[in-house]
């Protein structure tokens, strides 16, 4: 083939494939389109809706309320020592970002005592909503392996990571800043 | 208990390892004791284990230094990010390069079979991955094993025009990932793109220079893309010779050059 035509045909079809990359991707990115990504507790799925009730006045809470706002789900429980590294960043992490993202810590009531949760709790000042898993439904639903583990949830409803194990507060900071983005 | 504990190893893990088991058994099935394919099928669980130490664990350390380095080492398992991939990859890359370069083996050849290793490791990758995972990630990954399997027979058929111009393969199968991941949702966008997808556009932009140098210049050693499989392994060892001992000491194998023609 001679050279001209060869790259005159290169551009066309690289160009083409940008341009059409591009455009699907941009489409993909609306509100309708997320809407039909399947559930599932991964990254690129739709988080899966649960409806627990809340520590310490029994109110219930229902995901499905919180459509349309970021969302971080913390998992955890009282007796691992992981949790409670991490749970000052945590408070941290609320004080600046609670305002534009819906913090959620779900504790692992299945596996966990009361006196102890509360205990926990108490001492690390966490003033966010917390729900009580006391039949494990969550964990089941969620495939948690071990804790503590987080899900970052952007305003469609995306799980954007996973973070199994401790989190980092610099690596909490910045997936909360892309959530709200 | 085994249950459990695969499900605490990521898959991408478990696909890397299948991955990589898949290449070096291909590799040494058709390796014939060529020192390229040697050197490449030796690196092979190399490359693995620095995708995943880095990816997960160095990572942290380059992306949040300072948090790392102040709190304990569990720290640094969840100090990775989203991005620890790139960094896995990089560091993959300069593995092999570097390997390759102490081997002497790094050339246009090394380039071609380490894109025929990288064919076969990813339909068995993206394979393992189709499986584990639900739509649209499983259309994404199952569409990507069989387009890897389209481009390792269009490799193995015109293997010749393949050493000459590795890059073409290497473009093609970025091409086959960039349009592939259109399927599912990307949750991190930088400029209309993914990290990923830039990364695809990155390596067919480096593929479409490299072919553009070749173009205007030539290819300087040409002559071996005429030369048999065997040839070319001659042509090789040769030019090692040549390098370790002059060119005086030059093993002239000509039967190769009549295998050609």
């Amino acid at each position: 083939m001679k050279k001209p035509l060869k790259w005159t045909l290169l551009s066309v079809v690289i160009g083409a494939l940008i341009v059409g990359v591009g455009m699907v991707g941009f489409k993909k990115q609306s509100p309708e389109a997320a809407a039909n990504v399947p559930v599932a507790p991964q990254q690129g799925y739709r988080m899966p809706p649960f409806t627990l009730t809340e520590y310490p006045d029994n109110k219930t809470i229902d995901t499905k309320d919180l459509i349309g706002k970021p969302i971080f789900i913390n998992i955890w429980a009282s007796w691992c020592p992981p949790c409670q590294e991490e749970t000052p960043d945590i408070v941290k992490a609320y004080k600046q970002y609670g305002s534009k993202v819906v913090f959620l810590s779900v504790n692992a009531t299945s596996q966990d005592n009361m006196p102890d949760v509360e205990q926990f709790i108490k001492h690390y000042g966490i003033t966010w909503p917390v729900a009580l898993d006391k039949n494990g439904e969550v964990l089941q639903e969620y495939n948690i392996v071990g804790f503590p583990t987080s899900f970052f949830v952007n305003r469609q409803g995306i799980i954007t990571d996973v973070n199994v194990g401790l989190i980092t507060a610099q690596n909490l900071n910045d997936q909360l800043q892309r959530i709200t983005e | 208990m085994l249950y459990s504990l695969l499900q605490r190893i990521p898959s991408v893990w478990i696909a890397l390892v299948v991955g990589g088991l898949g290449a070096w058994v291909y590799l040494r099935t058709v390796g014939n004791n060529d020192p390229v394919t040697d050197a490449i099928k030796d690196r092979v669980s190399g490359v693995v284990l620095v995708y995943i130490f880095f990816s997960k664990f160095v990572a942290g350390l380059i992306f949040h230094p300072s948090p790392n380095l102040r709190d304990d080492i569990f720290s640094m398992l969840g100090g990775s990010g989203t991005n620890g991939w790139l960094v896995g990859i990089l560091a993959a890359m300069l593995y092999l390069l570097y390997g390759l370069h102490t081997a002497r083996v790094l050339g246009r050849r090394a380039f071609a079979v380490a894109a025929e290793g990288t064919m076969i490791g990813s339909i068995f990758f993206f394979a393992y991955l189709a499986v584990v995972n639900i739509n649209p990630f499983r259309l994404e990954f199952s569409l990507r094993s069989i387009g890897a399997i389209l481009l390792l027979l269009w490799a193995v058929r015109k293997r010749a025009q393949l050493v000459a111009h590795p890059q073409r393969l290497w473009a093609a199968f970025e091409a086959l990932l960039f349009v592939t991941s259109v399927l599912a949702l990307r949750t991190t966008v930088l400029f209309v793109f993914s990290p990923a997808q830039w990364l695809f556009i990155g390596v067919i932009a480096g593929s479409l220079v490299i072919e553009g140098i070749a173009d205007l210049k030539g290819l300087p050693d040409s002559p071996q893309t005429h030369l048999t499989e065997k040839g070319q392994i001659q042509h090789d060892f040769n030019e090692d010779q040549n390098a370790l001992n002059g060119p005086n000491n030059t093993v002239i194998d000509h039967t190769n050059e009549h295998d050609a023609h």
